[in-house]
């Protein structure tokens, strides 16, 4: 009895895989349990063990092959034994592949077919309003097709499901069914802890086993999100970093004037960083394309100016999003600052609140740095870095004087807009830091 | 309410539209006297005499060509052919006259005619004398068909026929002339292009023509029992057709099965599963069917004729493969 080996559906959204290696060759003799090939997908790699033991009688796809979830992907056989291999819609005929045993080792790469989900239009329509992959739903009508009240159903539990907002966040950015989580935390809920150990059960195996040792810290969790999103960001764009140093005296003392002006109102605190986050989405607003979103061939000009504010957490670096800063004065957007900050460091934040940024500021005031070279959030035009203030001599006017002054470093997506519309862009945030009564008109 | 049969409730409608309007008549062969093939125009002959109710030859050609010389002329005939396979000799007459006149004299010419054709299977009267026909009449613009299954819409289905200004074709099931049902001895009409929900239900929606709503009703009552509410909907007219309330009960239901006595192959049932799968084929949470005879001669051969003619059965069937 022969048994096919499937690309497995390693998350939500999970369509496709690639086969990166075949541990095993065609004809070699497998294990139960052993490992046979690695899957790969754009979040994760996983390795699939054999189902059977027997003969690898034929590799369908071979290393560095696409596959669609579903798409079979090799056949064991029991020794002797000479299954009928499959012949489906997409991949080349069966002889073709034995035709290519003269060149031995060596598979002919195969389109693999399209794995169809059997769904009646009802419950299609149904999964398109609840947005459910229906490669997810488990049919219960005739030969397994999906009825309409599979889908709803499956909304149902999946909406009963207990998930803090982070693990959700992770489980989305992952592609991961929530269904298949076992939540450790309160009440059974689902923590950011049951999503790594599901995702990187590998990493958090050996995080247990080397946790004595402490000389091995895997790159697991959010840890692992913030590595791929950055070398994604920079392997997929054309960044490169503007910086300047300007002279923020007069908006310091404009910042204590504000406190002074509002000394017995506790609650009223208003940062360089929120005037930051004031001049940048004024500015934004004179410069659209600095505003916009890069997918694919297209790029997406925002009306919003959605700014990001980075803040760091023991595991990592979180971006919630100011929604709308253009419209918001300087006590609101001190305050709503404050607000998303305190949830992100609460572990609070709803997914909403970490996306639908159209540019980012990040700043690096509390430390010695001056100025350095952001990565761009991806898909985003622009990020601000922003340093610490010094006094430092400046001359003016022939006369050294001593001003408090702070570094700027704009990073920006070359292939988005060139470096001269970025200066202007910058020259703009810098006037409006140097002098904020500029930013009334 | 009186309990009359399919046949005489089309025997009243047209008295009382031949009482009511001097410019009805009725030709056809054996329509006098003898008062029809199927006894459908006993008496009339003698309450109207022979200028309104004419016997022919032999001869569908000058039944068909007459009345719609007749009609166009200011008369309301209302034809009689004994089956509706004998068509065939009277086609250029029908689809090529009658149903053109209005538009090619630029709706100066009406063609208020109304022809009768028993159809269906069921009574050993072989291949040429037992086809279900519907589906050809469907196709020609500027005629409407009737099939009414209960003796209550076959006389207000025929009293709207009759008063109709463009040619009707009025398709009666043999096997139901005899089916009683509740009809008032009053005039009154049912418009054509109206469907008719026969059974209220939730869970699929069961399309049925002429003797097969009986079947799909018989069907509904099995279907019951098993926890399967079906909805049946007559549609009573096949041109003009009421598909919103097809797609309506569809968008109910979600599901939907036709049942026909018609062959399958491009029968009235193609057009109604078509209608649906424009305007509601999201709703549907299961393959449609069809039920609907196979695509071969009415047998002869009694055993065989049965076996051709699907039943209550066949629906069951259809429905719990839905499932």
């Amino acid at each position: 009895m022969s048994t096919t080996i499937t690309m497995p559906k390693l998350g939500l959204t999970m369509k496709t895989g690639k086969v990166s290696k075949w541990f095993k060759a065609q004809g070699a003799e497998v294990t139960k349990g052993e490992e046979l090939l690695e899957v790969e997908t754009d979040k994760i790699t996983n390795k699939v063990e054999a189902p059977e033991s027997g003969i690898l009688y034929r590799i369908l796809v071979p290393a560095k092959g696409e596959a669609a979830v579903g798409a079979d992907l090799a056949i064991i056989a029991a020794p002797g034994e000479e299954p009928d291999v499959p012949d489906v819609a997409g991949a080349a005929p069966v002889e073709k592949i034995a035709d290519k045993k003269a060149s031995p080792g060596v598979a002919a790469p195969i389109d693999a077919p399209r794995a169809e989900v059997s769904a009646s239009p009802s419950a299609r329509r149904l999964a398109r309003e609840y947005n459910i992959d229906l490669a997810l739903v488990k049919g219960s009508g005739p030969d397994g097709r999906i009825n309409e009240k599979d889908v709803v159903d499956f909304h149902e539990v999946v909406g009963k499901i207990k998930i803090t907002p982070l693990a959700a966040v992770l489980a989305a950015q992952a592609g991961l069914d929530i269904r298949s989580l076992t939540g450790t935390g309160e009440g059974g809920k689902i923590t950011r802890d049951d999503v790594a150990r599901v995702l990187y059960p590998d990493a958090v195996r050996e995080e247990e086993q080397d946790a004595a040792s402490g000389n091995v810290i895997p790159m697991s969790g959010m840890r692992l999100i913030i590595a791929e999103n950055m070398s994604m960001s920079l392997q997929s764009t054309a960044q490169l970093t503007l910086m300047t140093e300007v002279d923020v005296t007069n908006c310091l003392a404009f910042l204590e004037n504000v406190r002074a002006a509002h000394k017995r109102d506790a609650s009223f605190r208003v940062s360089m960083n929120d005037v930051l986050i004031l001049a940048v989405s004024r500015a934004l607003k004179k410069f659209p394309r600095m505003n916009s979103t890069r997918d694919g061939d297209v790029i997406i000009m925002h009306d919003a100016a959605n700014v990001g504010v980075a803040v760091a957490l023991p595991e990592g670096l979180i971006v919630p999003v100011l929604r709308n800063a253009h419209t918001k004065g300087l006590e609101r957007i001190a305050r709503e600052t404050r607000e998303i900050a305190a949830k992100a460091r609460a572990g609070t934040l709803d997914p909403d609140e970490v996306s639908g940024g159209t540019f980012t500021i990040t700043n690096l005031g509390h430390s010695v740095v001056d100025m350095f070279t952001p990565i761009l959030k991806p898909c985003e035009t622009g990020i601000l870095g922003v340093g610490r203030v010094a006094e430092k001599p400046v001359v003016i006017n022939g006369e050294i004087k001593i001003r408090s002054m702070m570094g700027l470093s704009l990073t920006f997506d070359h292939r988005v807009l060139d470096g001269a519309p970025a200066a202007e862009f910058l020259n703009l945030v810098y006037d409006f830091i140097q002098h904020p009564a500029v930013m009334i008109f | 309410m009186a309990k009359k049969t399919y046949l005489q409730a089309l025997n009243e409608a047209m008295r009382l539209e031949m009482e009511r309007d001097a410019d009805v008549f009725i030709i056809g062969e054996d329509v006098g006297k003898f008062g029809g093939c199927f006894g459908v125009t006993q008496g009339l002959f003698d309450k109207f005499g022979s200028e309104r109710v004419i016997d022919t030859p032999i001869t569908e050609s000058a039944i068909v060509g007459a009345a719609v010389g007749s009609a166009v002329s200011g008369l309301r005939p209302v034809a009689e052919l004994m089956f509706v396979d004998f068509i065939g000799c009277a086609l250029d007459q029908l689809f090529n006259q009658g149903a053109k006149m209005r538009y090619m004299f630029g709706g100066k010419a009406k063609v208020p005619m109304t022809l009768r054709m028993p159809q269906g299977a069921g009574v050993c009267a072989a291949a040429q004398h037992s086809q279900s026909l519907e589906a050809w009449f469907m196709h020609i613009p500027g005629i409407k068909v009737a099939i009414p299954s209960t003796p209550y819409d076959a006389k207000g289905l025929l009293i709207s026929a009759i008063r109709e200004d463009n040619p009707v074709i009025f398709l009666e099931h043999k096997m139901l002339y005899g089916v009683e049902g509740e009809v008032p001895d009053e005039s009154y009409t049912i418009p054509l292009g109206k469907a008719d929900v026969k059974r209220e239900g939730a869970d699929v929606t069961v399309v049925a023509t002429s003797r097969m709503v009986h079947s799909a009703l018989e069907a509904a009552e099995t279907l019951a029992a098993s926890g399967i509410s079906v909805e049946v909907v007559d549609p009573r007219s096949l041109q003009p057709l009421d598909s919103d309330t097809i797609v309506e009960s569809v968008k109910k239901t979600h599901a939907l099965v036709v049942a026909h006595e018609a062959v399958g192959f491009a029968g009235p049932g193609a057009e109604i599963i078509a209608q649906v799968a424009e305007k509601a084929l999201d709703y549907l949470d299961a393959p449609v069917k069809r039920v609907a005879a196979p695509f071969c001669p009415v047998p002869f051969s009694p055993p065989l004729e049965q076996a051709f003619i699907p039943g209550a059965d066949a629906i069951v069937a259809a429905v719990k493969s839905l499932r």
